[in-house]
């Protein structure tokens, strides 16, 4: 591994926290603006995560410690293989299945760490995620490999770049049931209303982060931020058309972060299985008939 | 009284950095609001669209371990005062804490009630008190900028006085919650020893043939 | 059945009983006493169809040395509500425990007991269910509890008064700003009450 690499990787896990951090602090915004508040300031993450960072903090066992920074582990080597600008990702490949792989660890560390300090709260939360894993995670699935079924590849840099050349070519386009149901499942992987069930703060005491004080609420913080990157940098590159440059990049992005939050402050919460039905059945639903389109009548696709 | 409670901390222990950490930490304080009385009903229109104490980083928390500020909404009774002590004491340093109306600074309208306790910094430290009955969305948000204030210059210390003045509170609360002696002398529950049916109406008897 | 029906029959069962039409239509009350009440209950839960236990209170009366119990009972089927009254001895007042005809009984009669002291014997549970589990006090809602007493006691101690200002003022500031303050009250209590301020300005100057 050269000097440069080296280089790239911190520069890049730096460039991901910061832009994950301001896409917190602006949603926080935008969800104020909607309720007619002024809000706060868009960098108000940096100083909530600076804060948890200076307060004592108290750990159950090693077992919470190294959970956590394996889940934030997990998610940054999730985000090397994450298509940045005209392709180039810092891990030098970019396979889908690696990336879907690589992120479930961000999970299991979580869920490793939290249920380490014993709290039923964080055990109820985090199954209620892993539950509603298998609600997104099937549509997601569909769609993915409708898309490698038309293109031949599995490269994420391939499918963004595949779509070089204008609106016309972007998988939004070409498949838009797809992205209806990746738009659902999407909602539903970061977390946000209709889906936050992890985190209901009035049922179950923000769930997975009960226990957690002090300077691993920071780290839960900066999970938050970088799986903020990984996922909507995934909806780019999948229906959005990628990006030539990287501030491209981040501008389309912030779309994608700014329809959530829109669609997260006008609705409310599902119950667990209404909500795990309701994936299956609608986003479930339009991934499989986007399926078979591609596959069989070679609808949408050129 | 003042030989035991230790008023002047010796010097300030900071480091270099602890003013940037005060700013960090007085604009970004996440609160956990005991709803003990009244006062929790002024907490919503403080929150929402008409007063928005979201502008200054201040939200609600979930749990005591998140928290950076303890609301004590209103009367404490000796009961909750012993959960109150319980979650502050879970709070991860540093922690403030802030009394809510006239109940928690002396005793209010409930100053001769038997349940509520009427000094609240006898058995926590206070960083700050909002006086009013209840105090109004704009006292509310006032105080808090009055915390902030405090936060900066480094007053609002009430954490390590609770570390550095710790028998002193222990001794206090446990007046409460250790004690063994009733407080007004003169009562004796003929009934203590929980005798049984039979018993009770021999003793009855017994009363009634004394009395003739 | 209506209420004058009701009367009527509760006349014929329990003659030695008051049975009183109160003002409002379809109240009535019923003055027993401990030995008979169980009885009365018991007819009224299952032959005049009250199903309803309301709650059970005390009063206290001071003057006649008597606690007054009340059960509040209540049928849903003839939309009647009836009060029975019974008064114990208040220094050794003790009645019988009903939680086998209303199992909800149970704790109303652990309340009776926590705030007033009457002893309900083969009730499973009279531990304190509101008030703190250190508490050994009287029972707090009988008249000759003084709760402004306990209160000036156990909350507002002696020492704690009279280091109220320093206590407080200290709490919130430091060093000499502290001081300064704590010295200008002094200054300012001594001028109001006279005599201080003249001797401490002779021994300044
Ligand atoms: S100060 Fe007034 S409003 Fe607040 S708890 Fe006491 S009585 Fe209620």
């Amino acid at each position: 591994m050269s000097s440069k690499m080296i280089l790239d990787l911190f520069g890049m896990t730096f460039f991901y926290i910061v832009v994950g951090l301001t896409f917190m602090g602006l949603g926080r915004k935008i969800t104020a603006r909607l309720q007619r508040r002024v809000g706060p300031p868009w960098y108000q993450s940096f100083l909530d995560v600076f804060k948890c960072f200076s307060k004592t903090s108290i750990s159950h066992n090693y077992i919470m410690d190294l959970g956590l920074i394996m889940a934030l582990a997990g998610l940054i080597a999730t985000a090397y293989f994450m298509p940045v600008a005209k392709g180039w990702t810092p891990a030098g490949s970019s396979s889908i299945v690696v990336i879907l792989y690589l992120m479930t660890i961000g999970y299991l560390g979580m869920a490793m760490g939290v249920s380490a300090s014993g709290n039923p709260n964080a055990t109820i939360g985090i199954s209620r995620a892993l539950a509603l894993m298998f609600g997104y995670e099937i549509p997601f699935a569909m769609i993915i490999l409708a898309m490698i079924s038309v293109l031949g590849s599995s490269s994420l840099s391939d499918i963004a770049m595949s779509q070089a050349g204008g609106i016309q070519n972007w998988n939004i386009i070409r498949f838009p049931l797809g992205f209806l149901a990746a738009e659902i499942a999407f909602q539903a992987m970061i977390g946000e209303k209709p889906y936050d069930h992890m985190i209901a703060p009035a049922e179950i005491a923000s769930g997975p982060m009960v226990e957690l004080g002090g300077k691993f609420l920071g780290i839960a913080f900066l999970l938050h931020a970088v799986q903020l990157f990984v996922e909507t940098g995934l909806m780019v590159n999948l229906f959005l058309g990628g990006a030539s440059t990287w501030y491209e990049f981040v501008g389309k992005q912030f779309v994608v972060y700014f329809t959530s939050m829109v669609i997260n402050t006008v609705f409310a919460r599902y119950r667990i299985e209404q909500g795990i039905k309701h994936l299956w059945v609608w986003a479930g639903s339009f991934a499989a008939i986007q399926l078979v389109l591609t596959r069989y009548f070679d609808i949408f696709s050129r | 009284m003042d030989e035991i409670y230790i008023t002047n901390l010796e010097k300030e222990r900071e480091s270099m950095f602890e003013g940037l950490l005060n700013y960090f930490r007085k604009r970004s304080m996440w609160m956990l609001y005991y709803c003990t009385g009244c006062g929790a009903i002024e907490l919503p229109p403080t929150m929402t669209s008409r007063f928005d104490m979201e502008r200054f980083g201040i939200g609600p928390m979930a749990t005591p371990r998140q928290a950076d500020l303890l609301l004590i909404t209103g009367y404490l009774s000796q009961k909750t005062l012993k959960r109150v002590i319980r979650s502050y004491e879970q709070m991860q340093e540093p922690k403030y804490l802030v009394g809510f109306g006239s109940c928690p600074i002396n005793g209010g309208i409930y100053w001769d009630a038997y349940p509520v306790i009427n000094h609240l910094e006898m058995y926590v430290p206070v960083d700050m008190t909002i006086a009013g009955c209840m105090p109004r969305p704009q006292a509310v948000l006032d105080g808090f900028q009055r915390l902030m204030d405090y936060i900066q210059q480094g007053k609002a210390d009430g954490w390590r006085r609770y570390k550095e003045n710790y028998e002193w509170y222990k001794r206090n609360q446990d007046e409460l919650f250790a004690r063994t002696e009733p407080v007004l002398k003169g009562w004796k529950d003929p009934f203590a020893h929980m005798p049984s049916l039979e018993e009770v109406m021999a003793e009855e008897e017994r009363r009634k043939g004394g009395a003739r | 059945m209506t209420r004058d029906r009701l009367i009527e029959l509760a006349k014929q069962f329990f003659p030695e009983d008051e049975v009183i039409p109160r003002k409002k239509p379809g109240e009535l009350e019923i003055r027993t006493t401990r030995d008979r009440v169980v009885g009365v209950l018991t007819w009224l839960q299952n032959e005049a169809g009250f199903d309803h236990l309301m709650y059970i209170s005390g009063v206290d009366w001071l003057e006649d040395g008597e606690i007054e119990l009340v059960y509040h009972v209540y049928s849903y089927d003839h939309k009647l509500y009836c009060m029975v009254k019974i008064r114990v001895d208040r220094d050794y007042p003790w009645a019988h425990t009903i939680h086998k005809l209303w199992a909800h009984a149970q704790p109303y009669e652990q309340e009776i007991h926590e705030f007033f002291g009457v002893y309900f014997p083969g009730n499973p549970d009279l531990s304190h269910l509101i008030l703190p589990p250190e508490w050994s006090e009287a029972p707090p809602l009988r008249k000759d509890f003084d709760p402004l007493e306990y209160s000036m006691k156990l909350y507002e101690p002696e020492w704690f008064k009279s280091t109220d200002t320093f206590a407080s003022i200290a709490n919130r500031l430091r060093g000499e700003e502290a001081e300064r303050i704590i010295r200008s009250v002094l200054n300012e209590s001594a001028r109001l009450h006279g005599d201080a301020p003249e001797k401490d300005g002779e021994g300044e100057a």
